[in-house]
């Protein structure tokens, strides 16, 4: 019964973990710059 | 000045909301005959009266507009309704949209989100993008070309009077 508890916790673990890594990868890459209120003399950004 | 609004869209309260917060904006009234207004806004032309036409895609109009504040504008994107893409070319919106991926669509960046909000962006030299509620956005990009004769204005200031919200990206601070 233990060695069942053990195993069906394993496999909840690398379910979590697997969807973790592929949430992550699904991502798109994070934004680069600070978005402030319009003033109309931004900086460049690129 | 008394406003009729004909339109089939949903979002005709939020439009009315909208014309209705207008200095200059007597009565705004739901009609299906353009006759006795000083002005008519409507999905298509009329031709009896003064009127404007309802853009026919709002957030699309909304990003070709927003280009007056970017300097050489080149990645237009918007967020319609929809399941988000698992993949694509990223887009980028102010908070709290942040990046989302985009599929090309006739120009510019779709990048479908399921939530409340909705967001534009403009990308060139600089960037400007806006993020509200979705029926507030695409209400008062509806009514931005009305909005824009009202105030005499071009359609960016006279909706940023109305309550539009309009962010830039910031670069990194130059050194020195």
């Amino acid at each position: 019964m233990k060695k069942l508890m053990k195993f069906v916790l394993f496999i909840a673990a690398g379910a979590g973990i697997f969807k973790v890594l592929q949430e992550k990868k699904l991502l798109p890459p994070p934004d680069e710059g600070i978005w402030k209120p319009f003033t109309g003399d931004a900086d460049s950004t690129e | 000045m008394r406003l009729g609004l004909i339109t089939s869209s949903p979002l005709h309260l939020r439009m009315r909301r909208v014309l209705a917060a207008h200095p200059s904006v007597i009565s705004v009234v739901q009609t299906v005959d353009p006759a006795g207004f000083d002005l008519v806004i409507s999905d298509q032309l009329v031709d009896e009266v003064a009127s404007v036409e309802i853009p026919d895609r709002p957030l699309r109009w909304l990003a070709t507009t927003l280009s007056s504040l970017v300097a050489s504008p080149e990645v237009f994107a918007y967020t319609p309704s929809g399941p988000p893409l698992r993949t694509g070319i990223p887009a980028h919106f102010p908070s709290p949209l942040h990046s989302l991926w985009a599929e090309e669509n006739a120009g510019m960046l779709a990048a479908p989100t399921n939530g409340v909000l909705a967001g534009v962006s403009v990308q060139g030299l600089t960037t400007v993008g806006v993020v509200e509620d979705r029926n507030f956005l695409t209400a008062i990009s509806a009514v931005g070309p009305a909005l824009a004769y009202l105030g005499n204005s071009d359609p960016i200031a006279a909706m940023r009077q109305a309550g539009l919200a309009v962010a830039e990206k910031i670069g990194r601070q130059q050194e020195g």
